[in-house]
Parts: structure tokens; sequence; C-alpha cells
């Protein structure tokens, strides 16, 4: 009798430390969190700016020269630099230039080009929306589980923007001449008058 | 002699009845069709959707038929069983909810009936031939951006989000935030879901109205809600007060930015959806198979400076 209580304990204790030594789950579902698991946005953008944002940044076009297009000839600059996702009017460019650094407080500073044909400013409070991710190129949205994923990408890029270059403006003093690399939408069907840069690389000097 | 021509007569019009049965089979199988499944036909902008698809497909040459899952992921999951029997060639899809709809994607695949998302997205990359979508996020930024040159930085709103299973929803909200938070002087009094839906989103707006009269905007993540929400604030006598912003492009948010009574709305371009995804599936019927698994349609501003140049759904022609 005592050898069949005996028994039933050790089944007992073996089948309850076997039912929570296993878990069963559907491979589609593991895959999913996995992937929501390993999604981190944060990481992605700084492997970007660590690691690739110099070499695509040396694609930018001079914004004088941009801007002589722009007038002239927006469908060859457009074919030739813009960067265009899905179905859209809206073109994304990368843009190298220089300008005077402004007053403290200012929200942005007026990038001057001789002759230009559109008024150019530089972002240095607000920096929002896609433009940046856009203009790189780096990510593309067919890689991502979904649209959220990819914006929350934009996200990151705005606040390293924030954090690592405009930064870099509070150690320029008003006047002196800042050299920049950014990132600028126009939308293709409506040739604008103001364009807004968002900076992606900023350097005191000239 | 007489059973001989009745036989005869009798094997002729058995065999002639063989024949036309076996021509009428044929002529059944020859009739390609798509399948258009759409969230629910209770709004218009989805009735648009769905009825552009299925105008387009029959363009391409396909019986089309429009299935109303009415906002119902099981309704849903029925469609999808009963078009998997019944000789579908694509199908042209609406989703009810991001999560919830990949299973019956992906069952549609393993029967080898290709998917074309419209609008909506589901949370998966790899069943689906083609989404095709607002880029909700870009226009919610715009719109945000206008949000704050209307209210000069400053004041107190509330937000009333969609479908909280649906990406749309939250691709609008965390658009509109990314540009909002940055004033700290903007102040959200209360966030609550108004469904997508007119009547409810009345109701919550006539609630939040009780909890904080002295809001400054709405920001609503559809027409829809944003018209239940001018309802609501004009019965409450406070329509010159408060700002309604909204989301769509919808026939009576046009009108109404026009009579000043909504301040803005993003416009979407369902037309373009519908007839992107209704050209994908006949491509991919005719064999192509190299389609980007995402493409995002560009949403426009539409305020009282531009609504001319606007109708409902899309641009003026």
């Amino acid at each position: 009798m005592n050898k069949i209580i005996k028994i039933s304990i050790i089944s007992l204790v073996v089948a309850f430390a076997l039912y929570n030594s296993f878990t069963f789950e559907k491979l589609d579902v593991k895959r999913e969190r996995a992937s929501v698991k390993d999604f981190n946005p944060r990481q992605k953008a700084e492997y970007l700016w660590d690691n690739k944002l110099d070499e695509i940044l040396e694609t930018a076009v001079d914004l004088k020269s941009f801007d002589t297009q722009l007038a002239d000839a927006p469908d060859a600059l457009i074919q030739q630099n813009g960067k265009v996702i899905g179905i859209t009017s809206m073109v994304s460019f990368l843009v190298k230039g220089a300008a005077m650094q402004a007053a403290p407080g200012a929200d942005e500073i007026a990038v001057e080009i001789a002759d230009g044909h559109a008024a150019y400013t530089l972002q240095i409070k607000y920096i929002v929306g896609n433009a940046a991710r856009d203009a790189l190129g780096y990510f593309k949205i067919d890689e991502f589980k979904n649209t959220m994923d990819f914006n929350a990408m934009s996200t990151e890029i705005n606040q390293l923007i924030k954090h690592r270059e405009i930064v870099k403006l509070d150690s320029i003093k008003p006047g002196e001449t800042i050299q920049f690399i950014g990132a600028l939408e126009i939308n293709s069907e409506s040739m604008p008058s103001q364009i807004a840069i968002v900076p992606l690389k900023i350097e005191a000097g000239n | 002699m007489k059973s001989k021509h009745v036989q005869q007569f009798t094997s002729i019009l058995l065999i002639g009845m063989v024949l036309f049965s076996c021509s009428s089979d044929k002529s059944d199988k020859s009739i390609k069709k798509m399948a258009v499944v759409i969230s629910t036909m209770n709004n218009p902008w989805f009735v648009v959707l769905g009825e552009t698809a299925k105008q387009r497909a029959e363009e391409l040459g396909y019986q089309a038929v429009i299935f109303d899952s009415q906002n119902n992921p099981s309704k849903e999951t029925e469609h999808f069983d009963n078009i998997i029997v019944s000789g579908f060639k694509a199908i042209l899809f609406n989703p009810t909810d991001a999560k919830g709809s990949v299973a019956n994607v992906r069952a549609a695949k393993q029967a080898g009936i290709p998917v074309f998302c419209m609008d909506r997205e589901i949370d998966a990359n790899d069943v689906a031939v083609s989404q095709i979508l607002s880029d909700n996020y870009s226009g919610c930024v715009r719109l945000g951006q206008y949000f704050v040159t209307m209210l000069d930085g400053k004041g107190s709103y509330v937000e009333l989000l969609g479908l909280v299973g649906d990406n749309n929803t939250w691709n609008r909200s965390q658009g509109f935030h990314s540009v909002v938070d940055n004033y700290p002087d903007l102040k959200m009094a209360a966030q609550q879901t108004g469904e997508f839906d007119r009547n409810k989103a009345m109701e919550v707006m006539e609630s939040m109205l009780q909890a904080h009269p002295k809001i400054d905007a709405v920001f609503c993540g559809n027409d829809a809600m944003a018209m239940g929400a001018y309802q609501a604030v004009n019965a409450a006598g406070k329509a010159d007060k408060i700002m309604i912003f909204g989301f769509d492009g919808a026939a009576d948010v046009i009108d109404a930015i026009r009579d000043g009574k909504i301040k803005a709305t993003g416009m979407q371009f369902p037309k373009t959806m519908a007839k992107t995804a209704a050209e994908f599936a006949d491509r991919y019927v005719h064999g192509e198979r190299n389609f980007e698994k995402k493409v995002p349609v560009a949403v426009e501003l539409v305020t009282k400076e531009n609504v001319s140049q606007y109708a409902a759904y899309g641009r003026a022609n």
C-alpha cells in the first residue's frame, strides 16, 4: 500500500516537473514574438549614425547646385538625386551648404545662397516628420513588420539629430559660419518658394 | 422502326446536352472572379474604397464581389472561408484588425489565393502580396503642424482615437504627437476612443465637454468622428470656440471646412489605393511576382486656404 502511495506521489511530482519544463507554442507566434522582442529602433538608428551615416552623406548635392537645378531642370534633379517612397509627389534630397549661426533661442537658421530661387532655412528646434529617414534612404519600408515600426525609425533619427548634431550649435557663436549636410522634402507638383532643411551633420568653420 | 428513330433522337439529344453542359462548364470556369473584402460598408469612406476596387476589377475583366465584414473579425473569417472554396483569383482586402486578420490572409495564401491589402495594414510582412496604405504618420505630422499654428502653440485639447486594434489609429496619433508634444503649453486634457464612429464620437465628446469645458481644440482620428465631435460641440454652443480637426477627406468634412465648421483634415486617396490594389492583383494573375510589400500613399493637408483644390475623397477635377 505504502509502495503504491510512494509511486503515485513520485509520478505526480515528475508529471508536475515535466509539465512546467515545456511550453508549446505555434512557430508563427514564436517568430512574431521574437521579432517584436528584437526590434530596437534606437539601436538601429544608432548603428546607422555610427557606421553608415558618413558614407551616405557623401552623396549630398551642393545646395546652390540643387537650387539652380530645381529651377531649371527639376525632373532631371528628381530622377538623379531624389528619393520617393510609394505613391506621392513628395521627393526627398540630401543637400550640403553653409550658413551663419543665429542668435540664441532661434527656431531656425536662414541659409543664404547667391541668386537663390527659393528661401532655405535650417531647422534647429523642432525636428519632426520623415524627411531625414527618407532622404537617407537607409531603412526600407519592406524590412519592417509594420509601418509603426518604420515610423519609429523617424522618431529615433530625429532624436539623434537633436542630441548629437543640434547640440553642437551651443558652442558656436552667433555670426560664425557653420557647414551642414541636411535633408529636405519638396512637393514635385508645386515647386516651393520656402524650403526647410533638417540638419544631419553640423560642423563649425568655413 | 419508330422506336429506332426515337432511340436515335434520344441519343442525339443526350450528346447535345452533354456537349452543351461541357461548353457551359467551360464558360463558367473562364469567368475570373475577384473578391473585395471590406471592414465595414457602414462608413461612406469604405464604400468608396470597396466600390472603386470592384469597379476597377470589373474593368480589368473580372467578376467582382464585395464582402462586408461589418467590423467583425469572425464575419471576416467566414468570408475568407467562403472565398477560398469559391474559385476566386485574388482578394482585395481591407482588414478589420491588424493582428487578428493575419490568420485569414495566411489561409488564403496557403490556398494559393493572393491577397492585396488596402488602406488598413496587417501585422505581418510575409503573407499579403502587397499592402497599399495611406501614409497616416506623415499626414498627421502635417496636420499637427497646422494644429500648432492654429492654436499658436498653446491651449488645451482632447484627442478622439479610432479603433485600438487598427495600426492606422496609432500611426495617426503618433504622427500628430510627434509634433504637438514639442510644445509644452499645449496640454492634452483627455484621450479616448470614438472607434471611428460618428455616433460614438458624439457621445464621447459630450462627456468630455462636461469634464473639460475649457478645451480649445479636438483632434479626431477620422472625419466621421470629427463630424460627431462637431455635433456635440455645436449642441453645447461652443462651435465658435473649439477647433476641430479630422482625417480622411470625407464629403461632409470638405463642406464643413469650406463653411468654417472644421479646421482641417488629412486627405486620403481611397480611389488610388483601390485601383492600385486591383491592378496589382490583375498583374499577379497574369504571372508577375515582383511587388513592393508596402506601398504608402501620400496624405495631403486640406484647410480653408486650399479646400477649393479638393473634392470628397480626392482632388477636385
